[in-house]
């Protein structure tokens, strides 16, 4: 079967697929199978790049409530084993 | 080769990072350390304002827990401004060691958030390791210098989890006897310190007295060793002025053994060889 036009970055090659995000014509060696979808690099690169930055983001916004409950616990904690060790050292 | 990786490279000497981190305090971040006492005063005063009511309370302590959390979480919100504070002064300690020169305002201040809220992480658990263990006394040396490189290596807090964080201190313990020495060198500091600024306000208290007219007898009764608040007092401000000293000191040593781990130092050393054989050549031809 003839192709039907050619690879946006090899023009000398069949294009095989075309990238599900910027609509250009991809070759078998340019295409790749995400999420069963075929992207060119540059789309993939992007969309891998805002993958790990959501993930990064997310993995921040747990540590700082992590820190924050943690700060609640250091509050609690210093005045109760205050509370605790004067009342000991005392008696 | 050997000869040089060990007598030469293998070796941070503490005199010449104290030295180091005296140029950093005095002349290349000044302000920062200034911003540093700072924010940090209240969570100084905060501190001993907590352990003075905890003594007052002595064996009725038990009964005013209640009393005791409001004070500690008075001090808890004092806490964040400081570990911002100390992120901010790290950062810039740093700009100025690899620079050389004071760090602009919108550099320093400039901290990524992923990078302040693992630095946040580390010294908060710094914090609860302080409250567990701190009353041993003997716990406090190492456990300030926990506090005091998760500080200075918070520049270096880039992937946020729960373990990950509290490790990069620790990472940064190679070779370890430099920071013992240092730590141990600051032990020896903050009494000193303490002694300095008492007299300070002795000097004050005496200068005063031979002014006519002023009623100094409040002042005397409360600038005495007698008074533990004044005592306490004293201790905070002690620990406030050798901070920015201390952590200039870390910074400085950390930045000595990445140097060398990396190879930066032999760098420097042979753009500083290449140099004076430069100008050996140029005296030679003229």
């Amino acid at each position: 079967m003839a192709a039907l036009t050619s690879c946006f970055t090899h023009p000398d090659r069949p294009a095989l697929a075309i990238c599900v995000s910027c609509r250009r014509p991809i070759c078998a060696s340019c295409s790749t199978l995400w999420e069963g979808m075929h992207h060119c690099a540059e789309c993939l690169a992007r969309r891998r790049a805002g993958v790990v930055e959501r993930g990064a983001s997310l993995r921040t916004v747990l540590i700082a409530l992590l820190t924050l409950a943690l700060l609640a616990g250091v509050t609690f904690l210093r005045a109760w084993l205050s509370a605790v060790l004067a009342g000991a050292v005392s008696s | 080769m050997s000869l040089l990786s060990r007598s030469t490279r293998a070796r941070i000497p503490v005199g010449a990072v104290l030295d180091e981190a005296a140029e950093l305090v005095s002349r290349l971040v000044p302000r920062w350390a200034a911003l540093l006492a700072l924010v940090s005063m209240p969570l100084r005063f905060l501190e001993v304002h907590f352990l003075n009511r905890l003594v007052q309370l002595d064996t009725s302590a038990p009964q005013h827990v209640g009393y005791l959390v409001s004070l500690s979480w008075l001090v808890a919100a004092a806490f964040l401004p400081a570990i911002w504070a100390r992120a901010v002064y790290a950062h810039a300690c740093a700009l100025a060691l690899s620079g050389r020169s004071d760090p602009a305002a919108r550099t320093a201040l400039r901290i990524p958030v992923r990078t302040l809220v693992g630095y946040a992480y580390t010294a908060t658990v710094a914090e609860l390791l302080m409250v567990l263990f701190g009353w041993t006394v003997i716990a406090l040396p190492l456990l300030a210098l926990y506090a005091g490189l998760a500080a200075v290596t918070s520049p270096l807090q880039e992937r946020p989890g729960p373990l990950a964080p509290l490790a990069v201190p620790l990472k940064a313990l190679r070779p370890l006897f430099p920071f013992l020495g240092l730590t141990l060198v600051f032990c020896l500091a903050l009494p000193i310190a303490w002694a300095n600024l008492y007299f300070l306000f002795q000097l004050g208290l005496g200068l005063a007295s031979g002014t006519a007219g002023v009623d100094l007898s409040w002042w005397s009764a409360m600038l005495t060793l007698e008074n533990r608040q004044f005592n306490l007092l004293v201790l905070a401000g002690a620990v406030t002025v050798l901070e920015p000293f201390w952590l200039a000191a870390l910074a400085a040593a950390l930045h000595r053994s990445r140097s060398q781990e990396s190879g930066e130092d032999l760098a420097a050393w042979f753009a500083v060889l290449r140099s004076k054989a430069s100008a050996v050549r140029e005296d030679a031809s003229s």
